[in-house]
């Protein structure tokens, strides 16, 4: 069943009025996205800074609104409810952040914290609250004594494991995962994303996991959606990655520094940098930096196109 | 054997903690080739940085640098020792000699000089040359590490240049006094892959040409894999393994190291053969895993080897080896004794028990 059916979803953003400029700049965030998510499935998302992956998570979880398009949550469309119809659904539809001291205020006990989405949704009975924060903190590999401390307490690893529980408290169906390694170090890192994927198994969660780590992304989604200046480049298997066929994939998976001293060599390098949002190039997005890049690219856009059984590439070279 | 351009032999650097000392930088011994890239890597608080700092006396009070020594051989055949430099004389090796670039680009500009003024105020407070020759150089420069119109970006402020430009010009800035050694703190660690690729391709060409020095400090162990010559690797506070990139990643010795690798997503496959030991763990696991789970997800997840635990506080080390808590192959002499290094020809450990 799908849980989630994203149609044309298009943001802008007005950038503020200029002096003595006639209109403000309009920054196009996200252009046109379309895909859907099944249930228990984990969709990843990658993309260099600027491709407007977090505005998309947020977008989704309908802490921006759309400019148009629809989001279709398990058969409703939720795009144009207002905040008060939208509070039951919060319980399902969860986020985890990047930064999980940024996350966590500073000045509330980790108990507390996590007993608020209870208190506020009011799900759990009262004299039950306790007991559910504490089989959390178990949850996810820390100690009852956690719910009396504050989250400078914490190391960055405990804090990202924090983060988890409290998306785990309403007992969420659908997970929004922003960044939630990148800031960590390697090996925490690597607990990190084993404990995402047990619960994951453990609470049948569909999962949108974003990072900009290709090789972080492989491990942990079933496909994977390729994003670039807030359009949708390829949406590949994860076992399959390595038959990507768009240019920009190729040059994203050969940039990621290959742990195998032997293996360096052959590299494609990406020239020049991501072009502004506020002023996109015409025709295909990539062409300006694409390695295949022809003239016809300049000039109409690409749609995308299935390959063979979900594989599907906005590039007409490949 | 190379010719070392930076012999750093038993530095140790501390910081006042609570009444007490803590050192970031404990017995630091590291040898940097001349014309080799050599990686620093480790976890973010093994003292990395702290290290670097150290070779620039650039630590702030309250921080100390204990004891030890920095042999800088220079180009012209000369030998000092940086510890024991006046203020003076370490200025005009700093940004001269040996050049550092760091984490952040954008916060280590000036926000309100222009990229052109800063530059050249290097040039001329090292070189003495006047201001024309010192804009040609610096333009020069600009151009060198593939800055498009280096004229026009001359005058303009940091705010106006992208992240990438920003290390590129930070880059040209530390080259522009032509160092024999250039310290690159995680320079790519805020930046997308796609441009940490072209930053240190480009590093790399530098080094090939011009026959620069280069010490990398990273946490990224592909892109050691990638860019570094030789490699040190540090845990809270200590080198515990030192080599050539091609034998740390052949035969990790110390089981830090190994960890380390094996944490690294898509490493796995490769890595299989260090795993043999703890293979029964996880077969249970990935049984436990494959009834937990639909059958799809099942096929792709192998279950990340990660090192359990957290590096140990620095204001409260366990006797012996550091790593033992969170070790595998501990065996009861690591918690008594402090671990020496053992040597392997070129190849340094510090474990009794090592892989």
């Amino acid at each position: 069943m799908r849980i989630l059916e994203v149609t044309d979803l298009v943001k802008t953003f007005k950038a503020k009025r200029r002096f003595l400029k006639r209109s403000p700049e309009v920054i196009c965030a996200l252009n046109g996205l379309s895909f859907n998510l099944d249930e228990g499935e984990t969709l990843g998302l990658v993309g260099e800074s600027g491709c407007g992956k977090s505005t998309l998570a947020r977008c989704l979880l309908k802490l921006y609104p759309v400019d148009s398009g629809h989001i279709v949550y398990r058969g409703r469309d939720i795009t144009r409810l207002n905040p008060s119809q939208m509070k039951p659904l919060r319980c399902e539809m969860q986020m985890i952040f990047q930064d999980p001291s940024a996350s966590l205020n500073p000045r509330m006990k980790i108990g507390n914290a996590l007993m608020e989405p209870l208190v506020v949704h009011n799900i759990v009975p009262k004299d039950q609250r306790r007991d559910r924060v504490t089989e959390l903190l178990n949850l996810v590999g820390l100690h009852a004594d956690a719910m009396g401390k504050y989250p400078h307490e914490f190391s960055g690893g405990q804090r990202q494991r924090i983060g988890i529980a409290r998306a785990l408290t309403v007992n969420p169906r659908l997970i929004v995962a922003d960044e939630a390694v990148s800031a960590l170090d390697i090996s925490i890192q690597a607990q990190i994303i084993n404990l995402m994927t047990d619960l994951k198994a453990r609470f049948n969660l569909s999962m949108i996991f974003i990072a900009h780590d290709l090789k972080v992304v492989e491990h942990i989604a079933d496909r994977i959606l390729v994003m670039y200046l807030g359009k949708i480049m390829e949406v590949i298997h994860s076992d399959e990655i390595k038959n990507a066929r768009h240019p920009y994939t190729k040059c994203l998976l050969s940039a990621v520094p290959v742990p195998d001293p032997r293996a360096a060599s052959h590299r494609q390098i990406l020239k020049g940098e991501i072009p502004s949002p506020a002023n996109l190039p015409a025709g295909c997005v990539f062409h300006t930096r694409c390695p295949i890049a022809r003239r016809e690219c300049a000039q109409h856009v690409p749609g995308l196109r299935e390959i063979k059984g979900g594989h599907q590439v906005a590039c007409g070279l490949v | 054997m190379d010719q070392s351009i930076l012999e750093i032999k038993n530095l140790s650097t501390f910081f006042p903690f609570k009444g007490d000392r803590i050192y970031p930088a404990d017995n630091v011994s590291l040898n940097l080739s001349r014309g080799k890239i050599t990686a620093l890597v480790g976890e973010s608080g093994s003292g990395k940085t702290v290290t670097a700092l150290s070779i620039l006396r650039l630590i702030q009070r309250p921080g100390t640098i204990e004891g030890g020594e920095i042999l800088f051989h220079t180009s012209d055949g000369g030998t000092v020792d940086i510890l024991s430099l006046s203020k003076q004389q370490v200025t005009k090796i700093r940004g001269n000699k040996i050049a550092m670039i760091f984490q952040e680009p954008m916060s280590s500009l000036n926000p309100v000089l222009t990229v052109g003024d800063q530059m050249m105020e290097v040039l001329i407070l090292h070189q003495r040359i006047d201001r024309r020759k010192a804009w040609q150089r610096a333009v020069e420069m600009l151009a060198r590490v593939e800055i498009s119109s280096p004229e026009a970006r001359m005058g303009s402020y940091p705010h106006e240049l992208s992240g990438g430009m920003c290390q590129r010009v930070m880059i040209a800035m530390g080259l522009s006094c032509q160092p024999d050694l250039l310290i690159a703190d995680e320079p790519t660690t805020a930046l997308d892959v796609t441009i940490q690729a072209q930053i240190l391709t480009m590093i790399r060409q530098l080094v090939a040409e011009s026959g620069l020095s280069v010490l990398l400090i990273t946490h990224d162990l592909g892109i050691v894999a990638g860019y570094a010559d030789q490699v040190a690797v540090m845990y809270a506070g200590q080198i515990v393994e030192a080599a050539s990139t091609l034998d740390l990643f052949d035969r990790p010795r110390h089981p830090y190291t190994r960890g380390l690798l094996n944490s690294i997503p898509g490493a796995q496959q490769k890595s299989a053969k260090y795993l043999n030991p703890h293979k029964a763990e996880n077969t249970t696991r990935a049984d436990t895993m494959q009834k937990l789970m639909p059958k799809r997800v099942e096929k792709t997840f192998q279950g990340f080897k990660s090192i359990p635990g957290a590096v140990p506080d620095l204001s409260n080390l366990p006797a012996g080896c550091r790593f033992a808590a969170r070790c595998e192959r501990v065996v009861p002499q690591c918690t008594r004794e402090a671990v020496r290094f053992a040597c392997d020809q070129q190849h340094q450990y510090r474990c009794i028990n090592p892989c």
